[in-house]
């Protein structure tokens, strides 16, 4: 059974990271475009997927955005979860809609521990790089989970670190 | 980059580990981040989260101070 952890001993350490995240949000939708002036933003693909969150008599293919150097490491592992889009299937776009990701963190010459296997602590400041791919159902009623272990599986290396970013559609 | 981000936990396959393994820490993976996005989005209560996180290992003190350090590193580039 795990020790359980009261709110008074955690309430206050995650309202700071909540009113971090908040900010972080509020951040993003206010800050000024320096056009010219940022880093360029890297070549990206248009993909179609079909969400986990509708019904597939329903299903409506989705067309998302993956950079095109994320798109090069993690395609063979994405498979079908995330193609082309074609004249038939161009996929749309949807305001609120969020596709699951699977994230991979590629170490560059650090030694492991078994701490931050699990946690992956400060992964923002560890030498590597981490790449972002959008993935859908490969087959009808295809569960999200079932989808995620696959793709995990078939990129799996002791030097890549994995995590996800669960599919959401949000209103407003 | 988006703002879930900092709240990331990881899953790393270790040499040797067999298929049962890898799945069980996969499927421990999937649930741990389908519990923080619904806290994130208030849908559970923070508890739940901290039960599940302590479950797998992760102690949520070190999870909640770990975002707050990803998030100076987001805001300040």
């Amino acid at each position: 059974m795990a020790r359980r952890f009261s709110r008074i001993e955690q309430g206050e350490v995650l309202n700071e990271a909540l009113i971090r995240y908040r900010q972080y949000q509020t951040e993003r939708l206010t800050r000024a475009r320096r056009v010219g002036q940022g880093t360029p933003r890297g070549a990206s693909v248009q993909l179609v997927i079909d969400p986990f969150g509708l019904p597939a008599a329903s299903s409506i293919p989705m067309r998302v955005r993956v950079s095109q150097r994320s798109r090069t490491i993690m395609d063979t592992g994405v498979g079908t979860h995330a193609v082309a889009p074609t004249t038939a299937r161009p996929g749309t776009r949807q305001p609120g809609f969020e596709p699951a990701k699977v994230v991979m963190f590629a170490r560059a010459g650090e030694a492991r521990t078994a701490t931050s296997q699990i946690t992956g602590q400060p992964y923002l400041r560890r030498p590597g790089a981490s790449y972002t791919h959008a993935f859908g159902a490969q087959a009808a009623n295809e569960a999200e989970m079932e989808a995620y272990s696959e793709i995990v599986s078939a990129l799996a290396d002791p030097l890549r670190s994995f995590s996800y970013k669960p599919e959401r559609h949000r209103q407003g | 980059m988006d703002e879930l981000s900092p709240f990331l936990t990881w899953f790393t396959p270790e040499e040797g580990m067999n298929a049962a393994d890898m799945q069980l820490e996969i499927e421990r993976l999937f649930r741990r981040q389908q519990a923080i996005t619904a806290l994130l989005d208030d849908r559970i209560d923070e508890e739940v989260v901290y039960d599940l996180l302590a479950d797998d290992g992760i102690n949520p003190h070190d999870w909640v101070t770990n975002a707050i350090d990803n998030f100076e590193a987001m805001l300040r580039s």
